[in-house]
This record gives C-alpha cells, sequence and structure tokens, in this order.
C-alpha cells in the first residue's frame, strides 16, 4: 500500500517537474510571442502590460492585449490540440507516423470547413459544424476502412488515412476550381493556416470546446499506456478497449475540427511534438499527455512569432512555418533513433 | 477664472476661458518678465481634448490615463527650452509615458491640461500655424498627499504665472516641432454600407485601404495626409515612399492600428469586414466607399473630397471627368457597330470577365459588346470556347511589363479564323488604368474607346 503510494506519489512529482518545465518555455515563448510586432520584437510594453504600469503607453497596451493576445493564446491552443491529436492517434495506432493531418481527420475537418465557407456560412456555428462534419466522417471511413483488411492490421489505418487525405486534397483542389476569386484568397490561406484574424471570442470558443476534451484525454491517458502494451494485456488489466478507443478517438476529431476550422491546416505539428517529447521524458502517457498539451502550445507559438518576424513585410502562413522547422527537425531525429 | 470644478482628473471638465485668452489679459507678459526668478520644477500632463478621446485612448483600453507628459521643470530654463523642443513630438505629447528625466529631482508641481489643438485657417501648408488651446485642468503640489482633483489648485495668484510660464513654452516648442493634431469638432458622416462615422473635422492622418483610394487621395491634392498605405499603391510615385499597411486583401491590423489613424478610408468589395469591425473596436473611424463602376466612382470621388476637406478640388475633378465622359459618350453613339470584345485578364488559365463587373461597363460605355456574357464575375476559358466566341477584338491586359504578353498575342495569331486575328485587332493595354477606380479610368475609358473605336476620335482631336 505504502509502495502504491510512493509510485502514486512519485508519478505525481514528476508530472509536475515536467508541466512546470514545459510551462517556463510556454510562459517565455508567449511573452516574446506577445513583444513580436511587425517592427520587432519590443519588451517595453509588455512588461508595463505585466506589471500594470498605470502609466504605459495606451495605444501599446491596447495592441498587445486585443491583437497579440487573441493570436499568442490561438497558436498556443492550436498547437496542443494538434500535437495531442498527434499522440493520442500514435498511442491508439501503435503507429508512429499517425498524426491528425495524416490521417485525414485534418483533411475532412477542411474539406467540410471549405463547403462551409463555399456555401456562406459563418464561422460559428455553421463552419464549425460543417468541420465537424467532415472530420467525423472520414474518421469512421478510415475505420471502416481499416477494419475490413484485418491482414494488414493496424498499418491498414493509416494507409486508408493517407488515401482518405489524398482523397480530400483532391476535392478540396476541386472546390477551389470551381469558387469565386474573392473567396478564393480567404481560402488559400486558410488551408496554408493562418492565425492572423484570431479574436478574443473566438479563443473563448475554442477554449471551450476544447479544454475538456484535453481533459478527457488525460483522464485516460493510463489506458492508453496499458493498450500500447499489447491488446491482450490491456484487456486483461480491465481495459474496454472499444469504449476507450471510440470516446478518445471522438474526442481527439472534435478538438481537431473545432481547432481546424479556426486556424486551417497546419502539419507536422502533431508528429514533431509528441516524439520528440517522447525522447526526453519517456513513454509514459500520464506525463506526456499535460507535457504534450504545454509543449505543442510552446511550439505553435513560436513558429506563430517566427512567422510574423522572418518577412520584413506582411507575413508568412503558420503551417508554412510548422512545416518548414518541423520536418527537418522530425527527419534529424528518426536518423538519431535509426 | 481658474476654479476647477472637475471632479475626474482624466477629463476636463469645467474650465472657464482658454490660455489664449489668458494671453490676450496681458498676462502672459507679466510672466515672462517673471523668467528671471526660478522655476518650479513641474510635470506637466497633457490630456487630449475631449473630441479626441477615443481616438487616442481606444474605448477598453486599460490606461486611460496620462496620454502625454513632459517634464518641464528645472531651475535652468535655457536647457529647459532645449529639452522640450527636442522632446515635444507628435508622439510623445499623445502616447509617450510618463518621461522622467534621470538625474533630476522629483516634481514639485503636477499640471493637468487639457489640449486641444485646431486650425484657424484653410490652406495652411501642413504642420504650420494650428492654434493650440491649452485648459489648465489643475495643479498639484507633488508633496500634497490628498488625491481628490478638487483639493488639487487653490491658490490661484501663486500659481497662474508659473502655469502660464509652462504653457507659453509648450506651445512654443510647438511651434519648433511643428506638431500637427487636429482636434476641434467632429462630423458625422454616413458612408456607402449605411454606417455613420464620425470622423474629425480635419484628419491628419489617414490610412488608405485600397490603391484606387490612395490614387483618389493624391488625385484630391491631399498625399501629404496618407500616413499608411496598402501594397501595390504605386501611382503616383510619391505613394511607394508611404508605409506599407499589408495588402488590401490582408490589411495587417497592427500595423494600422500603430500608425495611430483618425482616418481608414476602405473599399467596401476587398477589404475584409471583419478587420474593419475592428478597426472601428479600436476607435478608429473607418469611412467605406464602394467604387464599383463609373458613377460610383465619381461619387466616391466627392465622398473623400468632402471628408478630406477638398470638396473644390473633388468637384474640378469630377467636372473635368463628366465633360470627358460626356465628350466620349456622345462619340460612342455614333458609332454604327458595337464590335464583340473578349477581354482577357488571366492568361493561364484563360480569365475574362463577365456580366456586373466593372470592366464589363467599361467595355459596353466604350462602344463595345462583351463576348463574355457569364454571370460569374471573372470566368476560366479555354481556348477552344474562345474561339467559339469569335470575337472581333481581343484586348489583353498586362499588369507588368513583361514580354509573355507578346506570347500569348502571338498565340491568338495563330489561329487565322478568329475575327480579331483577320483585322488585326489584338491588343495589349495596361491594366492599371482600366481596373482600378480612380479618377484616370476616364483615360482608360479613352484609350479603350479609341481602340474599339479608332475611327471616331480621328475628326475630334482631343
Amino acid at each position: 500500500m505504502s509502495d502504491a503510494h510512493l509510485i502514486q506519489g512519485r508519478l505525481v512529482r514528476r508530472i509536475f517537474t515536467v508541466t512546470g518545465l514545459l510551462s517556463l518555455v510556454l510562459a517565455l515563448a508567449v511573452v516574446i510571442g506577445l513583444a513580436t510586432g511587425p517592427s520587432g520584437i519590443d519588451l517595453g510594453p509588455v512588461w508595463d502590460l505585466l506589471t500594470g504600469n498605470a502609466q504605459a503607453d495606451g495605444l501599446q497596451i491596447a495592441i498587445i492585449e486585443r491583437i497579440r493576445l487573441p493570436r499568442v493564446l490561438m497558436a498556443l491552443f492550436c498547437g496542443a490540440v494538434l500535437s495531442l491529436g498527434g499522440l493520442v492517434f500514435q498511442a491508439l495506432l501503435g503507429n508512429p507516423l499517425a498524426e491528425p493531418y495524416i490521417l485525414g481527420i485534418s483533411g475532412g475537418a477542411a474539406t467540410g470547413a471549405i463547403i462551409g465557407i463555399l456555401a456562406g456560412l459563418a464561422r460559428v456555428p455553421g463552419v464549425s459544424l460543417t468541420a465537424f462534419a467532415g472530420s467525423m466522417a472520414t474518421l469512421f471511413l478510415v475505420l471502416y476502412l481499416a477494419r475490413g483488411d484485418s491482414r494488414a492490421g493496424r498499418d491498414a489505418m493509416l494507409l486508408s488515412g493517407v488515401m482518405v487525405n489524398a482523397f480530400c486534397s483532391a476535392v478540396i483542389m476541386f472546390l477551389i476550381s470551381i469558387s469565386d476569386e474573392n473567396k478564393l484568397h480567404d481560402i488559400m490561406f486558410w488551408l496554408m493556416g493562418d492565425l492572423s484574424s484570431a479574436d478574443m471570442p473566438q479563443v473563448g470558443m475554442v477554449a471551450i470546446l476544447v479544454l475538456p476534451c484535453f481533459a478527457i484525454i488525460f483522464l485516460l491517458s493510463h489506458k492508453m499506456n496499458l493498450m500500447l502494451m499489447g491488446r491482450e494485456m490491456a484487456r486483461s488489466m480491465g481495459v474496454s478497449i472499444r469504449q476507450t478507443t471510440l470516446i478518445l478517438l471522438i474526442a481527439t476529431s472534435f478538438m481537431v475540427s473545432a481547432m481546424v476550422c479556426q486556424s486551417g491546416l497546419m502539419g507536422f505539428v502533431g508528429l514533431v511534438v509528441p516524439h520528440i517529447l517522447r525522447q526526453i521524458f519517456g513513454s509514459d502517457h500520464r506525463v506526456l499527455v499535460p507535457a504534450t498539451i504545454v509543449g505543442g502550445g510552446a511550439f505553435m507559438v513560436i513558429c506563430d512569432l517566427l512567422a510574423r518576424w522572418v518577412p520584413r513585410e506582411g507575413e508568412i502562413p503558420v503551417g508554412v512555418i510548422t512545416a518548414i522547422v518541423g520536418a527537418p527537425l522530425f527527419i534529424l531525429l528518426l536518423k538519431r533513433r535509426a | 477664472m481658474w476654479k476647477i470644478e472637475t471632479k475626474n482628473p482624466h477629463t476636463s471638465g469645467e474650465v472657464r476661458g482658454s490660455v489664449f485668452s489668458h494671453i490676450k489679459q496681458g498676462m502672459l507678459k507679466k510672466s515672462i518678465t517673471k523668467e528671471s526668478q526660478p522655476l518650479p520644477r513641474a510635470l506637466i500632463q497633457l490630456h487630449p481634448g475631449r473630441s479626441s478621446d477615443s481616438r487616442i485612448n481606444p474605448p477598453g483600453a486599460p490606461s486611460r490615463l496620462p496620454c502625454g507628459s513632459q517634464w518641464l521643470g528645472g531651475r535652468d530654463s535655457p536647457r529647459l527650452q532645449r529639452r522640450v523642443r527636442s522632446r515635444i513630438s507628435r508622439d510623445s505629447l499623445f502616447s509617450s509615458p510618463l518621461t522622467v528625466v534621470q538625474g533630476r529631482k522629483a516634481p514639485e508641481f503636477l499640471i493637468y491640461y487639457s489640449i486641444e489643438i485646431s486650425y484657424v485657417k484653410d490652406n495652411f501648408p501642413l504642420r504650420e500655424n494650428p492654434a493650440i488651446r491649452l485648459e489648465p485642468l489643475g495643479f498639484r503640489d507633488i508633496h500634497d498627499k490628498s488625491q481628490d482633483p478638487a483639493q488639487w489648485t487653490t491658490n490661484e495668484n501663486s500659481m497662474k504665472n508659473r502655469a502660464l510660464y509652462f504653457v507659453f513654452i509648450l506651445i512654443a516648442a510647438r511651434f519648433y516641432c511643428g506638431i500637427s493634431i487636429s482636434y476641434g469638432e467632429t462630423q458625422s458622416f454616413t458612408d456607402t454600407t449605411g454606417c455613420t462615422v464620425e470622423l474629425p473635422d480635419r484628419p491628419l492622418r489617414v490610412v488608405s485601404l485600397a490603391p484606387s483610394i490612395t490614387e483618389i487621395v493624391f488625385s484630391l491634392g491631399k498625399g501629404a495626409l496618407l500616413a499608411g498605405v496598402t501594397r501595390y499603391s504605386d501611382y503616383p510615385e510619391e505613394a511607394k515612399k508611404l508605409p506599407r499597411v499589408g495588402s488590401y486583401i490582408r490589411p495587417e491590423l497592427e500595423t494600422i492600428v500603430n500608425l495611430k489613424p483618425d482616418l481608414c478610408l476602405a473599399v467596401k468589395d476587398g477589404n475584409p469586414k471583419k478587420t474593419i469591425q475592428r478597426l472601428k473596436a479600436f476607435g478608429i473611424p473607418v469611412y467605406t466607399v464602394s467604387p464599383e463602376g463609373i458613377d460610383t466612382i465619381l461619387r466616391s470621388i466627392k465622398e473623400i473630397g468632402g471628408l478630406l476637406n477638398a470638396k473644390d478640388e473633388a468637384q474640378n475633378i469630377t467636372e473635368k471627368m463628366s465633360t470627358q465622359l460626356a465628350f466620349i459618350d456622345r462619340a460612342v453613339a455614333q458609332a454604327p457597330h458595337k464590335p464583340l470584345i473578349f477581354f482577357q485578364i488571366g492568361i493561364s488559365p484563360i480569365v475574362s470577365v463577365g456580366k456586373n463587373t466593372f470592366l464589363n461597363e467599361m467595355i459596353q460605355r466604350a462602344g463595345g459588346e462583351n463576348a463574355v456574357t457569364s454571370p460569374r464575375p471573372y470566368p476560366r476559358f479555354s481556348k477552344e470556347q474562345v474561339l467559339a466566341l469569335a470575337p472581333e477584338i481581343i484586348i489583353i491586359t498586362s499588369m507588368a511589363r513583361n514580354d509573355i504578353f507578346e506570347v500569348v498575342k502571338k498565340e491568338w495569331e495563330s489561329w487565322p479564323s478568329l475575327p480579331a486575328v483577320k483585322t488585326k485587332r489584338i491588343h495589349v493595354v495596361d491594366s492599371d488604368i482600366l481596373d482600378r477606380p480612380t479618377p484616370r479610368v476616364v483615360d482608360g475609358l479613352a484609350m479603350l474607346t479609341a481602340l474599339i473605336h479608332p475611327t471616331l476620335f480621328k475628326e475630334t482631336p482631343k
């Protein structure tokens, strides 16, 4: 009994240390993110805001509070959701390549969202709902396809995911080719991932939708550990595989589609962040789930600030940065592992 | 005279008389004679005038307090003046945080002012001769711990001369540095989207959210008012030097807010509605025009002229345009035949213009008939479809000066069955004067008419 207590205590401590450590990184990223504007990085106004300096420049403070803060928060949620999505899928499918983007969940949500945009629906709830419908449709399609071919096992899911994703891309391209010029620009930016239009109500809505999913996934993190040890093992430990899988899949696709319809498509985040964290902190999901949420948030905030800071005029879509930063990092990781 | 009735230190409250009236009464002279005696250290805090409040402190901004504070104190007045001269600028006056000059002792007095600057007469060179109106809000002895503003100023006689001296410095500094901010009455306008916009009667920092608006503002002779323009604002030449605020499809909110405009000019189609809403949420007045056709261009020019105090210029320009338009209309009316025109604005894929577009209106007004009857604004075409339309004239608009358009022209010329090829009527034209809704559009129309009806203008030289 005391042993169990000791282990439990150690685990809790470990969760807190890891999350705390990453939170520091995240806090630093957020502060720099808030300080980054079109004219460079200026920490002064952020400092004024944090210290509540009443004499501070009202305009700068307003810019930080009402333009940069929603954007940084949106990036934070976006990174957290996509990374956590990747982590869950990798655990469920036991495949290191699994990720919402690769599995077609993002693609499905994107297709749904673009149909919503073309139909002239409002972002909330119209486009969000079509995006969710799209992601659920692809999810069940992938699950159905994977079930049919039992020989290929878990790889079948990934393979069918890739195919569904390819199909979705084709549908998206088709929709783009028939759409009006003025909607086209919107859609293109959205496809590349774009956080620039975020405002506080949007962030609030994303938070309401996404935070319960975080909680559900965290509560199921031990079951994910057990499932990774093998289905038989998990079943003998009293895990209802079907039920757990279904809950995790729905929670994950729900938060991914809620996110994607606000931020657009961003690849590689769900691949890069969980893998890096797994290499550093081991593969206990009870530690990894909070670590991924915080670490993924930090990664995206940094990518977003690069997107704003790097070009001299205008900005690069964040999705481009995540892919440019993420892909080489990932390859490097694979190389080292081999 | 100096009784302070304000209860709130951040608004000016009821203060009778302006500094100018005091100056007129000879009080300034008196205060200058006292220059020899040591000045108290004081800090002047300037508060924006009532009418401009929302522009400097956006609603909801956390700090509604001092918008400009200037250290004016010291016991060495020549140096003091130099400091003031170098430090007060348009920006520091209205947005700098409290300036604490290092190595100085804490101020003995705080002097609160409400500031209103307005222009006395028209046609002054920008940044010159605005009348400044400073209304003292109160003085506070720094050692006096009482926070109640009503208690601030009691001893009139000892304070007012000193205060006036500071005001004099401030005014002098203003003339040295050329602060140009117009405050005064706001005016209400209703724009083409039906939104009511409260505007300063003399906007001085205008951000244009489309290349066409930039052009209109310059044509009205008000280019100096522009604080920022969108990318591709390349006409006239001066526009290229202005700060960029993103493209007109994706204006950068933060860059615009940072420019502290007192007016944003937007276009209805093109500028994203969300950005406009968020600009308004920052307290920045946004006036939206919708120059969609030739008549609405005329209206937009008049509207912008009205906003920027260039009514006469706008009247001149629109009258000139109307005369030219009438001339073209008369000429076109005599044309016996309306040739079928294929207007190519995209190369691969081939994109043309459908009905309900600006270019369609231009074609018709120039006495042509658009070969494309699609209801979609910018339909795509294959070569085959174009051949089937059998246009009598092909007009290709070029955005850049390169040879690709000549190549496209050559390609069309390899189809001798096209009527346009038979009669050698394939033209490459500059797109800027055709598809930008600006005063130059009349030149574009004249050019287009000359291309479509080359014979019409022969007898009436322009």
